[in-house]
């Protein structure tokens, strides 16, 4: 008990400390009053650096750090999902095809300029998005019809279709970017590491309408998962509905990936290493592991974008990059330590 | 009790079980027995409703009624063969796996005070903050044997139904009394009892009714008295001699031995 309070204190610190470090951190600085006047007041009364600085604060900032927020969480939880389901700690939600027929389809579409097509309406901004989402979505289907037997989805070939629509992502995302010129090539390079600068408030509210439900309804799905843990058949046993709950999982899980693949591109390690790191961190339930993944998630993608707008300014990396080189030596590092308890 | 009618099995194109017509009483232990093979697991399995048949339903209670799962899983326990040792929980939290099928999102205090009751019968209080994956075989069988009992002694429903699939694997001798003594005390309270077992001494010892499978078809129904070598022979294909020589010895019912108040020293000695 002790252990959990103190984790959530720290957790609960650290989760603060960055979200008001990311608030602050970036080209436009800007104090508190400024601020307020500029909501509430007279924006008049602010010069011109003042009020550029407050519309980058409101119109830009703020809305990418929400949306890191809900995408953190969204992955980190998708994956704790899957990984419970199949059973297998080394799945994350890339490996039924949804990142790579996201990346063929937003390749597609960078390549042949499919957003061109709606530049004149309101569809423009999305429509990158919307191919993307598609794709992604798409992915899940296949994967889904191709696995169903009877209405009981098989785990093994849903991985087998997985490894298949991976395989044609990649070889199609290969293809664009042979063709594409540099412009395309660096958008597409972009797209494909992750980024978090395209948000808006309108895509925050799009994503959190569709990912927030989900990810609250997935909270609930903790005693599922546990069960589970013993099996399909035992988990059968103990009052399951196996078949229904397998779907549910797996559909709900991909969708949170699809929505936020779409919007922000690919996004490694999250969904991956999270759990994992959460698994590691106390042996608990899975409501325990998907309420702490969800948290963990959000807070380690806001930190991971935070870096990648303000570490090489005016410029930006792609988002991908900073969460690899942040997750890769903490997850060694609790590997080797849990090795290390093993033994003893 | 449970009425398995025109029960049958095919994998693929291998036919597993031919249609069966059976009753298992409850009150009573039925022992599955047969050679590798022989459609055992699958008949266990059909019956306490974990696969489905190809053809045929499967029906529980006097009134004969088709039970849906949810509501099976309160009067239902399972004990499988084979358990992973790869998961992330605690012992405790494993043995609350039982508990499952009475509570909705939190267990109740109710739940937590059967758990730690099944904890204690199999002596694993000292391993309740456990990983599971650090056990050993032994240990292992005996939580999930924690877990089924939690399932399946707390709720007072009239019908119980607990199904065994070589549940003495990697027991150890006292262990093993104490899953007899279990089987007993739900026999008492009118269970439906239903296990595969590989060991012909411990079957005839426990068993009141011993069901051998051939070839995907109920071959013999007897009382563990009535089984002699002529069905053993048929059954395993080998002269009785030999499965003497290997296994029978003629071991009285360790259940009601215990009930004739023998002492434990004695059983074991026989």
């Amino acid at each position: 008990m002790k252990k959990k309070t103190l984790w959530f204190g720290i957790l609960g610190v650290v989760s603060l400390l960055i979200v008001i470090y990311a608030l602050q951190a970036g080209m436009a600085s800007l104090s508190l009053s400024d601020l307020f006047s500029f909501w509430f007041g007279d924006a008049s009364s602010l010069n011109e650096t003042s009020l550029l600085s407050a519309k980058i604060f409101t119109n830009l900032r703020a809305p990418r750090i929400v949306m890191a927020l809900i995408i953190g969480a969204s992955l980190a939880i998708s994956g704790a999902v899957l990984q419970g389901l199949f059973r297998n700690p080394l799945v994350d939600p890339g490996l039924i095809g949804i990142s790579s027929m996201a990346s063929m389809f937003a390749a597609f579409s960078i390549v042949f300029g499919v957003h061109e097509l709606f530049s004149a309406s309101w569809m423009g901004l999305f429509a990158q998005n919307l191919v993307t989402f598609i794709g992604a979505s798409l992915a899940v289907v296949l994967a889904v019809l191709l696995s169903n037997r009877n209405g009981n989805l098989s785990i093994m070939t849903l991985l087998l279709v997985g490894i298949a629509l991976n395989a044609l992502g990649g070889a199609v995302t290969g293809l664009m970017t042979y063709l594409s010129d540099d412009d395309q090539l660096r958008n597409l390079i972009f797209w494909l590491m992750g980024s978090l600068g395209s948000a808006s408030w309108i895509k925050v509210a799009v994503i959190g309408a569709i990912n927030i439900p989900i990810v609250l309804y997935l909270f609930t799905k903790g005693k599922i998962l546990d069960s589970f843990g013993l099996g399909e058949e035992d988990a059968h046993y103990i009052g399951t509905h196996v078949k229904r709950e397998k779907m549910i999982l797996i559909v709900a899980a991909s969708l949170i990936v699809s929505t936020a693949v779409s919007i922000s591109g690919i996004i490694g390690f999250v969904g991956l290493v999270v759990p994992h790191i959460v698994r590691l961190l106390m042996r608990k339930n899975a409501t325990f592991l998907l309420l702490n993944s969800a948290w963990l998630g959000a807070v380690l993608l806001l930190f991971s974008d935070t870096l990648a707008r303000t570490i090489v300014l005016p410029k930006e990396l792609p988002i991908g990059i900073i969460t690899s080189m942040i997750g890769t030596p903490i997850f060694l590092m609790m590997v080797l330590r849990n090795k290390n308890i093993v033994k003893s | 009790m449970i009425a398995l009618h025109q029960i049958s099995k095919t994998y693929g194109s291998k036919c597993v079980l031919n249609p069966i017509d059976l009753q298992l009483n409850s009150g009573e232990h039925t022992v599955i027995m047969g050679a590798n093979g022989a459609g055992k697991s699958t008949l266990l399995r059909i019956a306490a409703q974990g696969i489905e048949p190809s053809s045929g339903k499967v029906t529980y209670g006097i009134t004969q009624q088709e039970r849906h799962a949810t509501e099976l899983s309160k009067m239902r326990a399972f004990l499988s063969q084979h358990y992973s040792r790869d998961m992330n929980f605690s012992v405790f939290d494993l043995v609350l796996l039982g508990r499952q099928p009475f509570y909705h999102y939190k267990p109740s205090q109710l739940d937590n005070e059967i758990v730690i009751q099944a904890l204690e019968r199999f002596q694993l209080m000292n391993y309740a903050h456990a990983s599971v994956n650090q056990l050993s075989g032994g240990e292992l069988q005996r939580v999930h044997l924690a877990r089924v009992y939690a399932q399946i002694i707390g709720n007072e429903t009239t019908e119980k139904y607990f199904f065994m699939d070589e549940p003495a694997n990697n027991l150890d001798i006292k262990f093993q009394m104490e899953l007899f003594d279990l089987v007993d005390e739900l026999l008492s309270k009118n269970t439906t009892v239903v296990s595969v077992l590989h060991d012909i001494n411990m079957a005839l010892g426990i068993a009141d009714r011993l069901l051998f499978l051939k070839n995907g078809a109920i071959a013999h129904d007897v009382h563990p008295q009535d089984c002699d070598g002529s069905v053993l022979e048929d059954v395993y294909q080998i002269p009785f001699e030999q499965i003497g020589a290997m296994h029978f010895r003629p071991l009285r019912c360790v259940r009601n031995e215990r009930h004739n108040q023998l002492n434990n020293k004695e059983i074991f000695s026989i």
